[in-house]
């Protein structure tokens, strides 16, 4: 007797947990068999003469968690901060929004901002905003320079009563569509656009839920809004790194969950390619000449070319194909198309020198001897 | 020595801030957003959240209702606010 409930105990769940088409619920196959090569790559992460601490790391190809380590009292079931990074999420919430034709790539951000005043304010768009290079003035900093931050105003002080509408009053330095400027003020704007296109406060609260987290399987998430309501897409996100890695798998397969397109693949396509503005703009880190698609940082590919002030990777060991939400305290999520891999840390780093170009060359190194589901690696 | 050295760090703000000394209240509103965050939106300690939402000026005090899920911390002569809504929607400032 004991028996057929708990039978029929599964089977219940097992219809509620089942997706249209019969599809199983995705999980990730969690051997770990791979761990002890990544030694390197976690001695970096942990080095206790730094002063960052790293709170988790997660390493994955072809759907297999190769190494999952967490620290300093975090554990798997926590969400965590991964500030920027959020910003890679927004970007995903506009590719669904286009693809429900809420609003255009074209269509003009005054449409819902009446506060832009000036001839080339008017002009900025959706693609401005996705790809930083709408032009308005702004300041980003953090810590080591609050009081010239529009940030620290942004997210602190009284405009984070209205932060879209906070930089829809800014003007514009750069006619829309020539320079990349990296700004969070831009992507709160595009958030702020999402909730007056939605036009319902209750569908937009739910928006990130019902179009993304739940059709991907994230169960825990949390995405922190300012004063009126608008999601704080620039840096408000928390997210177990599991499902952290669940989006990262969402882009490694071009739009596509479980046989779904939850956003369009040209759209992904689109993001993961240099925008020809942040090749031709001088990085602000001559050193880290990285390019810029739509809310992802990359590694390079930008075209050769006289007018290219980026011609060279910026991390020179990794594959110009990598792609990277950045965070602050060194949050790091990247993918490498060319393995079907994800690599996750998340930290706490104030001074924000963490290593990350090391850590990646360490994971990089031993991801591509790892032999992939469809062909031998190199041997380990 | 550490009164003097506090008196220092707080002139030099005072100059780098331009004299606007309403600038002053993001040491207790990140402190107040970020603690709430880190306690009720990540779960961490008490011990924890404080050393993360801290800045390079302390709070002068810092209160937790674990009840309302809500923190209020004062500093430089500024008070602020931030309540967790919900597990959704985490933590806002309120004043």
């Amino acid at each position: 007797m004991k028996a057929l409930v708990l039978a029929l105990f599964s089977l219940s769940l097992a219809a509620v947990e089942t997706p249209k088409g019969n599809e199983a619920p995705f999980q990730w196959s969690s051997s770990q068999r791979y761990r002890s090569q990544f030694e390197e790559q976690e001695k970096l992460a942990l080095d206790p003469k730094k002063e960052w601490s790293t709170n988790s790391l997660l390493i994955i190809k072809d759907d297999e968690i190769l190494f999952e380590g967490y620290y300093n009292g975090f554990n798997r079931a926590q969400k965590q901060r991964i500030w920027s990074i959020s910003k890679t999420f927004s970007g995903a919430l506009i590719g669904v929004a286009l693809n429900k034709d809420l609003f255009k790539l074209s269509t003009r951000v005054a449409t819902f901002y009446p506060a832009f005043k000036g001839q080339f304010e008017k002009t900025i768009s959706i693609e401005h905003l996705l790809s930083m290079t709408s032009g308005l003035d702004w300041k980003e900093g953090y810590e080591s320079s609050p009081f010239a931050s529009h940030v620290i105003k942004m997210l602190y002080l009284d405009k984070q009563k209205d932060m879209a509408t906070f930089i829809s009053e800014r003007s514009v330095t750069q006619s829309p569509g020539r320079i990349f400027h990296y700004s969070s003020g831009e992507t709160n704007l595009l958030l702020g656009a999402l909730k007056k296109a939605v036009a319902n406060e209750q569908v937009y609260n739910e928006f990130p839920w019902e179009e993304l987290f739940t059709p991907l399987g994230i169960k825990e998430a949390t995405w922190e809004q300012d004063g009126s309501g608008t999601f704080v897409g620039s840096s408000y996100l928390y997210l177990r790194p599991r499902d952290t890695a669940r989006f990262a798998r969402l882009y490694l397969n071009k739009g596509s969950w479980q046989g779904k397109q939850i956003i369009a693949q040209s759209f992904v396509q689109n993001s993961l390619t240099p925008t020809l503005a942040s090749c031709q703009t001088l990085p602000e880190d001559p050193n880290l000449p990285l390019s810029y698609g739509w809310l992802w940082w990359l590694n390079g590919n930008c075209p050769a070319g006289a007018k290219s002030k980026k011609t060279r990777k910026a991390f020179k060991e990794l594959p110009s194909t990598l792609a990277m939400g950045l965070g602050h305290h060194g949050q790091t999520l990247a993918i490498f198309p060319s393995l079907n891999a994800i690599a996750i840390r998340t930290g706490a780093d104030k001074k924000q020198s963490f290593d990350r170009e090391g850590w990646l060359n360490a994971v990089y190194k031993v991801l591509k001897k790892v032999p992939s589901n469809k062909e031998e690696g190199a041997p380990l | 020595m550490k009164e003097s050295r506090f008196v220092l760090m707080l002139s030099a703000l005072i100059l780098l801030s331009g004299c606007n000394t309403r600038f002053f209240k993001v040491i207790s509103s990140s402190y107040a957003k970020e603690y709430c965050s880190c306690r009720f939106v990540v779960g961490q300690t008490k011990k924890y959240c404080h050393q993360y939402a801290l800045q390079i000026v302390p709070v002068s005090s810092h209160a937790e209702s674990e009840n309302n899920k809500s923190i209020e911390a004062k500093a430089l002569g500024y008070s602020s606010r931030a309540i967790f809504k919900s597990a959704r929607l985490g933590c806002v400032l309120i004043n």
